[in-house]
Parts: structure tokens; C-alpha cells; sequence
């Protein structure tokens, strides 16, 4: 076997070096430094330097990022780190495999890596979707509510509130419902997508295993797959399998089904505040429409009713009746 | 144990290889990018609405079998029963000297959000049925239904004995909660009034989604993989277009029709149990006395044979014939295999029953 492990480790640094030069820069400009990089000259501490010319991109944006801005940039930065973490674990984990000589035993040790890795990333992937805005999440700062009703309501010891919890009164409860309920639609959402996720990683887990099982008995055998071509069709397979055993199990339909429910209930919420506009200014709904069509269908049932009674009523169609029927272009 | 190992140089001489066939691939790809589907000639020679009622033209001698009408599903386009020249099972029984009508549904609109399956039923169907009757002076017509139109054909043949003359049902779904049945496993937990009411229709688009989810990996991924395999043949590339435009060329549903379909069928089986209602009367499937062919794939992973099979323990008929294949739900309307058999026997089945 030639040694090409010098070189995937030549690539993986290359691309690391640039993941880690680039997590650094927002870092800087989320903790409010000023950027730093090649186009000003400094030399970056991971030791990568973009292209002369090359755009601070974190620079130009950096201005916008206040407040809560500043806070969801601070936990993707997070969740960044944890996903180079894990990637690097990954590299190094396939080096080392790379380096047994025992075909089995580098096939078991890729395989363990693999799996390994899929916990890590899994794991990143369901803080991303946690509604808690105290976890690292990104999209649950959105069901976080504002930061002043977060202070005052943990100042006057109530806990924590969001503007789900405030109770509907005067002119505007009605508006104010429709929002809540919108919200708490969307923290359902962003929960019951986490879950989905979840399941999803079982599947490539459980993928993973089974491709790892197919080239323990591939090695076995002395039938290794000899491309990439091959191992990707192995792949497929063994990703179907697990797949099919998922989607199959009830908590997987009802997963998938809870989400898709969420999504219909938040769609007729949408659809509600905008129609509350549209009525106010005169506009046609599509309630107005519906109660149109509805009558229109009521109609031609009648008609269609009305039709089979004459139907009804006509004579019996005779032996002469039909022959006069056919037209002259349809062959009987 | 020997040292066989994953040669970098084989793999990327493969992708070297895989990179230069997409490359030489692309104008063939571009050349295929529109397809004409449907290839036997026919006249619309009835509307109610969207619904088009079609006749194709005579390409052989009158087999003197009293003329068939094809009720296909809603989902989807009806031209996959005429997909091309060499894939037509239209074309074949044509050529086998049937007189052949199809229903075209149309693409439904938001207008059409409150058709309801009494209104496809006892509606379009009966009024193409009737139209059929009329033109050429008969009582009864031949009823060929596929999928969800199979479906509707039981319903219809149920609900209507006295005009039909023999019964076809193809990978038709009759009991819908069989445990290989994953659309129906899927269907058990939705909330289909709320998902009607958010979105009037349901769209293609949503329904596409839910079938390749059904094998995820495979049609979202490898068959595209697959696909640069075939760029050095245009008439594999052609065929491959061809068949994936009939794939996400799906029409909306109407809501209130896939909403009943949903919950009647799929979530309480009904169909079996005799308590779907339509236009006022109960479907009861013993009404089904008029003899009965039913062909079903045995690699069909959308309507598994395990939900058509039970068919023979409802129907009424005493003329009963079970017509297994070897191939998949779409391999039943375009695969070699099914070009040359199935045509010859239905035609012998209805010439036999005439």
C-alpha cells in the first residue's frame, strides 16, 4: 500500500488552517475587536494568510453585529468550533486507520471513526434546533423573547417569560393571540424539526454500522470494493436499510408527521394576520373566495341532480335508438 | 487474507473519468431538456370542466371488444400510459385492436379546491362513462383503472354495476394498511383537515417529496449518480428526461378530494370495510359482480401487493382473475416485460368475456 497519508493530512491542515483562520475573524469581530488578516497586514495566529486583495468580509459586516445580533453570531461561532472540532477528530481518526496495515482492521477502525464522528456531529445538529436560548442553539434565540422581558421577569422572580406568556388584554388581545400562537407554533417547529433531525442521525449511525458490517465481510472475502464508485453503491445500500427500518417505526411517522402538522398550523396563522390586513383594506380574502366556491359547488351539484332526474325521466333507450347513436367519425 | 486496498490511483482515475463524461454528457443533457411525451395520436372528444375525455385513433383491425376506458390517478399525468413509442402500453393494446378512451384530469387550480370524490366519481367519471355509452350506443363499457384510479373505478363499479362490462384494476390499492404499505404509515398520524385547510390544494411538489422520501438515497442521489453513466447514449438520456418529467410533472390535488381520500382510505380503510359514502349510497365492493382482472407489480414499493391482492375477498364477482407481474409500479406501464404481456392478456381476458 502507498503511504498517502502525508498527503490527505497535507489537504485536511490546508482546509482547516483556512475553517480556523475564518472562525478567528468573527470571533474578533463578535467580541467587538477590531478584524485583523491579511489585508491589514498582521499575521494571523493559526498561521493561514488569504490572498493579497482578498475582502475582510467579517470587517465589512462587523458594524451590524449588536445585541442580539452579536449574541446568535456568538453561538454560531460555537457551534462552529465544536463542528472543527469534530472534523478534525475525524482527519486524524482516518489517518491512523489508514496507517494499519491489516486491511480488515483499517476497514473496523475507519468504520468505529466514522461513528464516532456521526455522534459529534449529531450532536451539533440537535443544539442547533434546541428551542432553549440557553443552549448553543441558533434557532432557539428566536423563541427567546425580548431580552428586557427576560430581565425584568427574572428580576421580579417569575422566571423565565417570553412574549408567549403575556396574557391578551385590551384592543389589540386579539392581534396579540394570533402572534402568540404564531410563536409558540414556530418553538413547536423548531422543536419537532430537532426531533426529525435526530431520527435522521440514527439512520446514518445505524448506516455507518452496516457499512462497516458489508466491508468487514467484504475484506473477508477478499472482495473490497475497488472504486469509489463501488463503495458508494455499498453505501446506498446500506443507508436504504437503515433508512427503511426508520421509516417504517411509528415515531418516525409520527415525527414526521407532528412537523408537517406544525407547518399547516403555522401557514393558516400566517394566513390569518394577513387576511386582517387585506379586510381592512377592502380587499378580497381567500375566506371570501372559498365562500364562493362553495356555492358554485353547490350549484352544479344541483344541477348535476337535477340532470339525472330528467335522465331519469327519458324513455329506455331501443335496439333502433342506438344504431341511429354513433357518429360517422367513431367506428362502432 | 490479501493486502487488496482502495488505490488512490483507481479512484481518481475514476473521478477523473466520472468528471469527463459529465463534461461531454452536458450538450446531451442540453439536447434532452425538452421531451415530447405521449407519441399515439388521439381527439378530445369530451370535456366536463378540466377533464378531458380522449380517444385514440385505430391502428389496427377491430378486435371487436367493446371499448375501454382508462381511469388513471390523479397524481401524476395519464401520458405515462403513452409515455413514448417503445414504452406504451396505450400503443400496445392499440396495436391488439382495442378501442381505447382515457381521462385526462387536467392540472386543478384553486377554483377547484371543493371537488370532492363524489364529484370525480359519480361526476367525471359517470359523465365519460355516459358519453362512452351514448357514442357508440351500448349499455355497458370496459373500465380499466390504475392506482388511485383503480380505486375509482371500484368505487364507480361498485356504486354503478349495471354499466360496466368487465372490471381491470392495475396496482391498485385496496386495503391500505398493510404493514409494507409506508405512504399509508406515514398518512396514519397526519392531520389532513388542518393540512387542507392551510393550503386549499396540496400540492405536487408536497406529494413528490413524500415519494422520493420514500427511498431517499436512491432517487434523490444515485439515479442522478447513474444518470452520467447513460450521457454517452441520447437515447438513454432521452428516455431518462423523458421519464422525469412524468415524475414531477404532478398536478395539485384538490384539497377537499385528497382530504376525503386521505382520511376515508388511508387512515380508516374504508374501502374494505364498506362504509365509504358517495353522492348519498355506501360503496360496497360485493356489488362488483361483473368479472374482475386484477394485475399488480411484485416489486412495487408504492402500492405493495400485500394492499391489492385482497381485492378477490371483497368483490361480489364470481369471474375473478389475479394477474401477478415481476416488476415495480412504474416498470407496470414502461418495462419490457410488461410491454409484452400485459397487453396480450388483458385483450385475451376481455375477448373472452365479450
Amino acid at each position: 500500500m502507498s503511504d498517502n497519508r502525508g498527503e490527505i493530512n497535507y489537504w485536511t491542515d490546508i482546509y482547516l488552517k483556512g475553517q480556523e483562520e475564518f472562525l478567528r475573524r468573527w470571533n474578533d469581530m463578535a467580541a467587538g475587536k477590531p478584524a485583523s488578516g491579511s489585508t491589514t497586514g498582521t499575521e494571523p495566529a493559526s498561521g493561514f494568510t488569504l490572498p493579497p486583495g482578498w475582502p475582510n468580509w467579517a470587517e465589512l459586516f462587523s458594524a451590524g453585529l449588536a445585541g442580539t445580533s452579536a449574541e446568535l453570531t456568538r453561538r454560531y461561532i460555537s457551534l462552529y468550533e465544536q463542528y472543527l472540532t469534530a472534523t478534525r477528530a475525524l482527519t486524524e481518526a482516518f489517518s491512523k486507520a489508514m496507517a494499519q496495515p491489516d486491511p480488515l482492521a483499517r476497514s473496523q477502525e475507519f468504520a468505529n471513526a466514522l461513528l464516532q464522528s456521526q455522534g459529534q456531529f449529531a450532536r451539533i445538529w440537535q443544539s442547533m434546533f434546541s428551542p432553549d436560548p440557553a443552549a448553543a442553539g441558533t434557532t432557539g434565540a428566536l423563541a427567546g423573547g425580548l431580552p428586557w422581558l427576560q430581565a425584568w421577569s427574572r428580576d421580579m422572580g417569575l422566571g423565565r417569560l417570553s412574549m408567549a406568556d403575556i396574557p391578551a388584554l385590551g384592543l389589540t388581545r386579539e392581534r396579540q393571540e394570533a402572534l402568540q400562537r404564531l410563536q409558540r407554533l414556530f418553538t413547536d417547529y423548531f422543536e419537532q424539526h430537532g426531533a426529525l433531525a435526530m431520527l435522521w442521525n440514527e439512520v446514518i449511525g445505524d448506516a455507518l454500522k452496516r457499512l462497516g458490517e458489508t466491508m468487514a465481510v467484504r475484506f473477508q472475502k477478499n472482495e473490497p470494493p475497488q472504486t469509489p464508485r463501488q463503495l458508494y453503491d455499498l453505501w446506498v445500500d446500506c443507508a436504504e436499510a437503515a433508512y427503511a427500518t426508520m421509516a417504517h417505526s411509528p415515531r418516525y411517522a409520527k415525527a414526521q408527521a407532528e412537523l408537517g402538522n406544525t407547518l399547516a398550523k403555522i401557514r393558516i396563522e400566517q394566513r390569518g394576520l394577513i387576511e386582517s390586513v387585506t379586510r381592512e383594506l377592502d380587499l378580497p380574502t381567500r375566506s371570501e373566495l372559498n365562500t364562493v366556491h362553495r356555492r358554485i359547488k353547490e350549484m352544479k351539484a344541483e344541477l348535476r341532480r337535477l340532470r339525472a332526474e330528467l335522465d331519469r325521466a327519458r324513455p329506455p333507450r331501443t335496439s333502433s335508438a342506438r344504431a341511429a347513436k354513433p357518429r360517422a367519425d367513431l367506428p362502432n | 487474507m490479501t493486502d487488496q486496498k482502495f488505490d488512490p490511483q483507481v479512484a481518481m482515475k475514476e473521478l477523473v473519468d466520472f468528471s469527463q463524461k459529465f463534461a461531454k454528457g452536458i450538450p446531451a443533457l442540453q439536447a434532452a431538456a425538452v421531451v415530447e411525451v405521449g407519441c399515439s395520436e388521439r381527439e378530445a372528444v369530451f370535456r366536463d370542466d378540466k377533464v378531458t375525455l380522449y380517444r385514440f385513433k385505430p391502428i389496427a383491425k377491430p378486435a371487436g371488444v367493446t371499448p375501454v376506458l382508462i381511469s388513471y390517478a390523479l397524481v401524476n399525468r395519464p401520458y405515462m400510459m403513452d409515455l413514448q413509442s417503445d414504452r406504451s402500453l396505450i400503443r400496445r393494446l392499440l396495436e391488439q385492436g382495442l378501442d381505447i378512451y382515457l381521462i385526462d384530469w387536467g392540472y386543478p387550480d384553486g377554483a377547484d379546491r371543493f371537488l370532492d370524490l363524489d364529484d370525480y366519481i359519480n361526476g367525471f367519471i359517470d359523465g365519460c362513462v355516459q358519453f362512452i355509452l351514448d357514442q357508440h350506443g351500448i349499455d355497458k363499457v370496459n373500465l380499466l383503472g390504475v392506482c388511485q384510479g383503480g380505486t375509482f373505478s371500484l368505487c364507480y363499479a361498485s356504486l354503478h354495476p349495471e354499466r360496466i362490462k368487465n372490471l381491470v384494476t392495475m396496482v391498485t390499492p385496496v386495503d391500505f394498511k398493510t404493514p409494507e404499505n409506508l405512504l399509508s404509515k406515514w398518512a396514519q398520524d397526519m392531520d389532513v383537515d388542518t393540512v387542507v385547510a392551510s393550503s386549499g390544494n396540496v400540492s405536487g411538489e408536497m406529494l413528490n417529496v413524500a415519494y422520493v422520501s420514500l427511498m431517499p438515497f436512491r432517487l434523490m442521489q444515485q439515479k442522478y449518480v447513474s444518470l452520467v453513466d447513460m450521457l454517452g447514449d441520447p437515447k438513454q438520456v432521452e428516455n431518462f428526461m423523458r421519464m422525469e418529467k412524468w415524475i414531477f410533472d404532478s398536478p395539485d390535488q384538490a384539497g377537499e378530494a385528497f382530504r376525503q381520500f386521505t382520511k376515508w382510505f388511508f387512515q380508516e380503510n374504508r374501502l374494505i370495510k364498506g362504509t365509504v359514502e358517495l353522492g348519498g349510497q355506501k360503496v360496497d365492493l360485493r356489488n362488483i359482480t361483473m368479472p374482475v382482472l386484477n394485475i399488480f407489480g411484485k416489486q412495487d414499493h408504492l402500492v405493495p401487493p400485500s394492499a391489492s391482492i385482497p381485492l378477490a375477498n371483497y368483490v361480489g364477482t364470481k369471474d375473478y382473475t389475479a394477474f401477478e407481474m415481476d416488476v415495480g409500479h412504474i416498470g407496470m406501464y414502461v418495462s419490457g416485460k410488461s410491454q409484452k404481456q400485459l397487453p396480450e392478456t388483458i385483450t385475451k381476458w376481455l375477448k373472452d368475456r365479450e
